[in-house]
């Protein structure tokens, strides 16, 4: 949370509380109600006031700033459930964009505090329209609101199965730079999340985790399947797997469908069909093989590619170090 | 298909474990006409399963019958009594509480309760192994309980398994709804247990068909989604065989103990079938 701006507002938030802005906020609107909500229309100012301040506040206040009116709106919609109505006549696209830039505010200035009972549920509510709604690339800010969470022992429940669900594997890199964290916490946490990933748990250090991570996004992406596993479903979910068929022959496929991007050759899908009938075990050693040929001697990787498929597993053998 | 030590279940032995329970029977009956393979190292070790299944499904009974509440996490609440609630909306057992008197309460005094669909899911299990093996040994081995989402607890194993074929009574399966309004992500999927005859038991959507848990899931979908909920196909399972060395089950006897298929445990007394 970005306490270095100035305002007297953030600065009485800061060091004495919620209780005190009220106070100050309530005796200067009493004195003078212009400069008191020309306070609160300041751009520095951080959510945690303006909620604070909500029940003192009026949605409809002509004289609030839009952000600010557009944000009384979002805890009413989250807290009683009422209609999100857009407090003034504006085109349909500018509107798109005074919400984003409110919720943004919202997760940006104030995702790490705690104000009442019903806080949270505001706070992970502006995530999950920015993600959902929006299709705002949020993810960063979400999984950093979910590691301080889980330090401070907090609600984090529907940000981490948001985060599952966005269905973005290379947001797993900002997990996975939680291995490097000092705090033991952070990497119990990170290590729960990316442990489906071969080897991540079993690696001596951090450090090897995170290397970990980084190998198998980069042999895997382009063949990867969400599977929409996520915390609320399983204890310990598979949010993407390895679609072995397409990293066998190279074709990166859509990750929500398992469909090819592009149309296979005959060639291609008759050796899709032998391949799907090996074992599974070997259908993974055989596709992990096929990719480290392809990526690093092409050549020799078509050579290989149009060898029959039991020679194609005999040559794999050796380089797998098995008799 | 069941295999013992490696071996497949002898018919005759299929008719002998069912004695006289409905619900072994119905248990075992799904295990044996299933494509997918149900391997234990030996048969006291599936009775134990059986007996961790009958007593799930018929916990599951009895917290829809109980006055417990659907709430998410920011909202969970407690009788104090016997635990104390977290940040995180969990339920930390209270220093001097016996464990299986604490989960009882939550049956028993269901009003006082309010949790999300995950929780009611490790509550189910923690009382299906109570009843399993019984409130003494649940009470030794079970201190320190913590009730929060799928939270690990080491002494309550889990496995992820795929449902290839149909899944078992007493499998924890869970409906995704992928287009679910942001408004309610509380409405993301749902745990459930699965019962006899298709039907499932979800904390919020009480006993249900899959299509009613899916048209309640369906109704809460975003505007203009096009994608059904739908029940995936993975099960959560208990371990049984790390659960019986955790509780010291006589899993280990080369007895086959069969004076629990006559007790109460069985799901046979009331009409929930529809």
């Amino acid at each position: 949370m970005n306490y270095t701006t100035p305002g007297p507002l953030n600065d009485v938030f800061r060091t004495h509380g919620t209780e005190e802005v009220k106070k100050i906020w309530k005796k200067w609107y009493r004195a003078d109600p212009v400069h008191a909500v020309k306070q609160l229309n300041e751009p520095d100012l951080v959510f945690p006031v303006l909620y604070t301040l909500k029940s003192d506040l009026h949605k409809d206040d002509q004289h609030l700033s839009l952000k600010n009116r557009l944000a009384l709106y979002h805890i009413e919609s989250i807290i009683h459930g009422e209609p999100f109505h857009f407090p003034m006549n504006a085109d349909f696209f500018e509107q798109h964009h005074h919400g984003i830039h409110c919720l943004r505010w919202i997760v940006s200035t104030g995702a790490t505090e705690k104000i009442d009972e019903h806080y949270t549920a505001v706070v992970d509510g502006a995530c999950l329209h920015l993600l959902h709604h929006f299709n705002e690339d949020c993810l960063g800010e979400i999984v950093d609101i979910i590691f301080h969470r889980h330090r401070a022992g907090e609600e984090r429940h529907y940000l981490l199965s948001a985060f599952y669900d966005a269905n973005e594997p290379q947001s797993l890199l900002y997990v996975a730079r939680y291995l490097y964290s000092n705090a033991p916490e952070d990497v119990v946490l990170a290590k729960k999340i990316l442990g489906f990933i071969p080897g991540v748990k079993e690696a001596r250090d951090g450090r090897e985790s995170a290397e970990t991570v980084a190998h198998w996004l980069e042999s895997n992406l382009p063949y990867l399947i969400h599977t929409g596993e996520n915390n609320d479903s399983f204890p310990h979910p598979i949010p993407y797997a390895v679609h072995a068929p397409a990293k066998y022959l190279g074709v990166p496929i859509d990750r929500r469908t398992g469909t090819p991007y592009r149309g296979m050759t005959p060639v291609e899908r008759e050796r899709w069909e032998q391949f799907i009938r090996l074992p599974h075990a070997l259908q993974v050693r055989l596709a992990a093989h096929s990719e480290r040929l392809r990526r690093w001697q092409r050549q020799r990787w078509r050579e290989w590619m149009r060898q029959p498929l039991q020679e194609q597993i005999r040559l794999s053998l050796p380089e797998e170090g098995r008799p | 298909m069941i295999l013992i030590n490696g071996q497949p279940l002898a018919p005759e032995a299929l008719t002998t474990l069912g004695g006289q329970s409905a619900s072994a029977r119905e248990i075992l009956n799904a295990m044996a006409t299933n494509r997918d393979v149900f391997a234990f190292s030996h048969i006291n070790i599936l009775q134990f399963d059986i007996r961790l299944r009958a007593a799930l499904v018929q916990a599951a009974h009895d917290m829809n019958n109980s006055q417990v509440r659907f709430a998410t996490f920011y909202y969970s609440k407690c009788n104090e009594k016997y635990w104390n609630l977290t940040e995180e909306g969990g339920f930390r057992l209270g220093q001097d509480a016996s464990p299986s008197a604490a989960i009882n309460d939550i049956f028993h005094n269901g009003q006082l309760y309010a949790f999300e669909c995950a929780t009611a899911m490790v509550i189910l299990l923690f009382k299906a192994v109570m009843t399993a093996i019984g409130s003494a040994r649940f009470d030794a081995v079970y201190r320190n309980i913590y009730l929060w989402d799928w939270h690990e607890d080491e002494r309550l194993p889990l496995v992820i398994e795929t449902v290839a074929d149909h899944g078992i009574p007493g499998d924890i399966r869970y409906f995704k709804n992928p287009q679910v309004n942001p408004r309610t992500p509380q409405w993301q999927g749902e745990n459930a247990v699965e019962l006899p005859n298709g039907y499932y038991y979800g904390h919020g959507v009480g006993i249900k068909k899959a299509d009613g848990v899916i048209d309640a899931l369906n109704k809460n979908r975003r505007a203009g989604a096009t994608v059904s909920a739908y029940l995936m196909n993975r099960a959560t399972r208990l371990d049984t065989t790390r659960l019986a060395m955790i509780t010291g089950f006589p899993g280990a006897s080369r007895s086959i103990d069969r004076s629990w298929l006559n007790t109460s445990v069985g799901y046979g007394q009331r009409p929930f079938y529809g």
